[in-house]
């Protein structure tokens, strides 16, 4: 009934309620992502990741997404009408991110150089797509 | 092929992947307006992350609306888009595009195959995963058990004479179902269920069977 | 200013049973009048991160009784604020809001209807459709010396579920609680209801 992210354990629930959101929005999201040439989450970012690593990226990626994605596109889900699973993601990444917290509080947390720069090429690419879509955006008369 | 004007000619419509058990067949309807022209298609593909789009040659100025696209789809743990233009005569449409697909979450997962043997007053039923799409004929099969390993089976039971259905979850390949009735018909059909994200699966076919007479009765009369 | 008469609904409540949400206040009467109430809520991401946001209500954006079934607002377990004002015409009441903040790991769970049958040596066990967070937990066991306590997770209701083949004559008694995995709660456990089975004889 448990699912394990590292040592740290999270109801399958919680990740049905999840899924369940993430399905709802899918389509609006990726119809709106036009940059199909980059790819920046994918299986091989966890590969050769001790479990505490897995651990600790998971709550770096939860801690990036509820502070850089849903806080600036919440207006934006509420146009698109997909506000409902949006603040459902949100509040469950909440829910797993305090989960992880215990984790990094009983020091159960550790990065690799690896893991850290994986992180950070993360963040970079992200930025680097964010402004571009925005320029686009900002092109087409926002 | 010659090069063709993209000038206006309606681009085809309700483009989307067709799957089951990652046989990914790209479908669509051919625009409304040209519907009986002598209109023919040219697909190509993408795998989301890469730059380029590919052409699937062997879709290249077809006139059938759909493409088999299961050779190029094939890694599941990819996303994919497809996409696919009209062309009458010198005329082409736009590219029409699917949503991102994603095989592993969007697949439909067929149903087992069910095998009955009936018993006096047992029933005994073998389930076989269903199997994803192979490349070549000869490549070893892949059950789709091994991609979803949570895979379950519900087996829906109908005793005929009680008119009663019920439901038994099973993990393995194997139910023996004993203390049946004797010479009752029984039906079963069986459901994949897997945990996770809502999915489409496809209940199999139901099979009925009679269990056979019970010889101890012969016996005892 | 006109709108400051109009109260703000008092005694903001939410009473929740079986995972069902229903946000409850005080009516504003102004006689001869209709008064209509707006619902807004907030989950702790939205308090934690982006404190202006409130969220309109699913189906509470107008309405004229003073309940609002909130129950498809809340989708996690966290600590959600909610908020409602009365509107008369032109005019809006302020907000009032909960005094203590509502998760839904409180909600009320009632043991689970349940209904067994045998379909011949087989017994079937039904229970109530309780939406998709429930699941539930089957103790069956055969009545009989030392016999042993069997367990069984019904992953759904509303559909009969095959518990235990019996054997001829001896009788089999059930009792069964509700889980509900997303808040790692479950119900006290049912009444114990028994059937036996058929005799071996009946069958020839």
């Amino acid at each position: 009934q448990e699912v394990h992210i590292g040592h740290c354990r999270v109801q399958r629930a919680i990740l049905q309620e999840l899924w369940r959101a993430f399905q709802a929005m899918k389509s609006t999201v990726q119809a709106l992502d036009h940059n199909t040439e980059t790819r920046l989450l994918r299986q091989e970012f966890f590969q050769n990741a001790t479990w505490a690593e897995i651990c600790c990226l998971n709550y770096s990626l939860l801690d990036f997404y509820l502070s850089n994605i849903f806080n600036n596109y919440h207006t934006k889900a509420a146009e698109l009408g997909i506000l409902r699973p949006f603040i459902t993601l949100a509040n469950n990444f909440f829910v797993v991110l305090k989960k992880l917290q215990h984790c990094k509080e009983r020091g159960m947390f550790s990065l690799s150089e690896n893991s850290e720069r994986k992180f950070q090429l993360f963040q970079k690419e992200f930025t680097k797509v964010c402004l571009k879509s925005w320029g686009v955006w900002e092109l087409k008369g926002g | 092929s010659a090069p063709c004007f993209s000038n206006g000619l309606p681009k085809p419509t309700n483009v989307t992947f067709s799957s089951v058990n990652m046989k990914n067949v790209l479908q669509w309807n051919s625009p409304e307006s040209l519907r009986g022209a002598e209109v023919v298609y040219t697909v190509q593909y993408l795998i989301y992350g890469q730059k380029r789009w590919l052409n699937k040659s062997e879709c290249r100025n077809i006139n059938r609306t759909s493409c088999d696209l299961s050779y190029e789809t094939y890694d599941h743990e990819e996303q994919y888009y497809g996409r696919v233009k009209a062309i009458w005569g010198k005329h082409c449409s736009k590219w029409a595009e699917t949503e991102r697909f994603n095989p592993w979450l969007e697949t439909q997962i067929g149903p087992p195959v069910v095998a009955l043997t009936p018993g006096e007053k047992s029933i005994s039923v073998v389930l076989t995963a269903p199997q994803k799409w192979k490349r070549n004929a000869e490549d070893t099969s892949i059950s789709m058990h091994q991609i979803y390993p949570n895979m379950k089976y519900n087996v829906s039971i109908y005793n005929s004479k009680t008119s009663k259905k019920w439901y038994k979850f099973v993990i393995n390949y194997t139910l023996e179902l004993s203390l049946l009735e004797s010479e009752t018909l029984y039906c079963i059909s069986v459901q994949v269920y897997v945990p996770g994200p809502l999915r489409k699966t496809k209940p199999s076919e139901k099979q009925c069977i009679t269990t056979l007479k019970d010889k101890t009765s012969e016996l005892k009369v | 200013d006109e709108a400051v008469i109009l109260p703000a609904p008092p005694d903001l409540s939410v009473h929740s049973t079986n995972m069902k949400h229903i946000l409850t206040w005080s009516p504003v009467i102004v006689p001869g009048e209709t008064v209509n109430y707006s619902v807004e809520y907030q989950g702790e991401y939205e308090r934690y991160y982006t404190s202006s946001h409130w969220i309109p209500s699913s189906w509470c954006s107008s309405i004229s009784t003073p309940e609002c079934n909130v129950t498809d607002d809340i989708t996690a377990t966290v600590a959600y604020n909610f908020r409602v004002k009365a509107i008369l015409g032109t005019q809006s009441s302020a907000w009032s809001t909960l005094k203590e903040l509502f998760n839904r790991n409180s909600t009320v769970l009632t043991s689970p209807r349940m209904k067994i049958i045998k379909d011949g040596y087989h017994l079937i066990v039904e229970f109530e459709d309780m939406g998709p967070y429930f699941e539930f937990n089957v103790t069956y066991w055969k009545k009989s010396p030392n016999s042993q306590e069997l367990y069984k997770i019904v992953r759904e209701g509303g559909s009969l579920e095959h518990l235990v083949t019996m054997e001829a004559g001896a009788e089999y008694c059930v009792k069964a609680q509700t889980v509900v995995e997303i808040i790692e709660r479950s119900s006290a456990f049912n009444q114990v209801e028994c059937i036996r089975a058929q005799d071996e004889s009946h069958l020839l």
